[in-house]
């Protein structure tokens, strides 16, 4: 499974893994973030965790811009974002141009086309959903020339469980 | 830690066995990593426990996963209660982590049970490896040990299991705490079977078709599980039960 990786490439996603384990607070979550936007090629990472109705709502930007974050949090954008949506129903690692393929409704399109004014164009996000409260969290890694690919999806499916052990840490709900 | 050190094929193989622990929730998964991580430290045996932990001492043994440690062993272990007079779990309880025997043995030496080794010796229990994990807020232990008779484990296996334990640990403790949990709640195997079906939005019938019971047998044993569970109806009683971790 893991053989089509080179020894750095699977030496990166050890180290993420175990920094995330080691990882304590908000500054320790945001170097893992940082950690797996490089092994993903990313250039920008935030993660979010919400409850299952969305009352409680919270989020660490690594460096997602600092505008499109400020208006998505204030506008509550994650209610529109198709890429959260599908994360709510189905939690698992997707590419968004997936999502953007699938949505057709003039709601989707307008937030895809406000997000790639801050060029938000490409990118991959993992969802986790958490058994013990039913909240779920989103790990989203954006930028980058090419699109995420399978590889990419692998490294971040492989990583998610354990970068939702260091944000469930910081117990922000 | 310095995962360069590793040969590749060795953290491919340790990636794969992070990987399955994180989905793992059966005493089968669980074996099942034992057994893959048996293999990279070059063990022959490996067997985990999971108990009572109170000031740095394993006070009772709640479960026990034995992926392949001789029997006859256990029986032994158990009975004379050996793990009291053992000094892998000593200082796994002591300390936690992960240690080679032989640097343990050499740490306790006289306090060492000559008779104890020579009895593990004779199953081929000589040498090996263990990690564990204590927890003061739960006031549990689990450990996981890898032997063999042979003088072959090194700092190099040791540093597999450092990376590994924590990860294992967490398919053991899920699985040993749900074990536990459906003990005190004494469900049969039946009607944790039943509780599956129940899960999957079947009704009695349904159960009973795929079950091969009457419909009135799959009734009864739903209304014991209700009841065990102190559920107030069905639903009640899968909420319960996945909340409890004996369905997921």
């Amino acid at each position: 499974m893991f053989n089509a990786f080179s020894k750095t490439e699977i030496v990166g996603i050890m180290e993420t893994i175990e920094a995330a384990h080691l990882s304590a607070n908000e500054t320790g979550l945001k170097a893992v973030l940082q950690k797996a936007a490089h092994l993903l090629e990313a250039q920008y990472s935030a993660c979010g965790v919400a409850s299952s109705s969305f009352s409680r709502v919270a989020s660490v930007n690594v460096n997602y811009p600092a505008k499109w974050f400020d208006s998505y949090v204030a506008e509550r954008l994650y209610l529109y974002d198709p890429v959260v949506r599908y994360q709510m129903n189905f939690p698992s690692t997707v590419n968004w141009e997936n999502i953007s393929r699938h949505s057709a409704d003039k709601e989707s399109r307008a937030f895809f086309a406000r997000a790639g004014g801050y060029g938000l164009v490409n990118g991959i996000s993992s969802g986790v959903y958490n058994q013990a409260d039913g909240s779920l969290s989103v790990f989203s890694f954006a930028g980058g020339d090419d699109s995420f690919g399978a590889r990419n999806k692998k490294i971040l499916e492989t990583l998610s469980p354990h970068l939702n052990i260091a944000l469930s840490r910081l117990k922000l709900l | 830690m310095d995962y360069n050190r590793f040969a590749k094929q060795d953290l491919v193989a340790m990636l794969e066995i992070i990987q399955s622990s994180v989905a793992c929730d059966t005493e089968d998964g669980v074996k099942g990593l034992m057994d893959r991580t048996r293999c990279l430290v070059s063990a022959d045996y490996s067997v985990s426990g999971f108990g009572d932990w109170h000031n740095g001492c394993l006070s009772l043994i709640k479960n026990v996963i034995n992926l392949n440690y001789p029997v006859e062993w256990m029986k032994i272990y158990n009975q004379l209660k050996l793990y009291e007079k053992d000094p892998i779990i000593w200082r796994q309880a002591a300390e936690g982590g992960v240690h080679l025997w032989t640097e343990t043995y050499r740490l306790f030496g006289e306090k060492t049970s000559k008779d104890f080794i020579v009895r593990a010796s004779d199953f081929g229990i000589k040498h090996g490896v263990s990690g564990g994990i204590t927890s003061a807020t739960d006031g549990t232990m689990s450990i996981m040990t890898f032997s063999g008779p042979k003088k072959r484990f090194t700092q190099y296996h040791r540093a597999i299991l450092s990376i590994l334990l924590p990860h294992v640990n967490q398919a053991l403790t899920r699985v040993c705490m749900s074990a536990v949990r459906e003990r005190n709640f004494r469900l049969t195997a039946k009607e944790r079977e039943i509780l599956k079906w129940m899960k999957d939005g079947k009704t009695n019938w349904e159960i009973s078709s795929i079950l091969n019971i009457s419909e009135r047998t799959a009734k009864f044993h739903a209304h014991n599980i209700e009841h065990k569970l102190n559920a107030v109806n069905r639903p009640h009683a899968v909420a319960i039960a996945y909340e409890l971790g004996f369905v997921h």
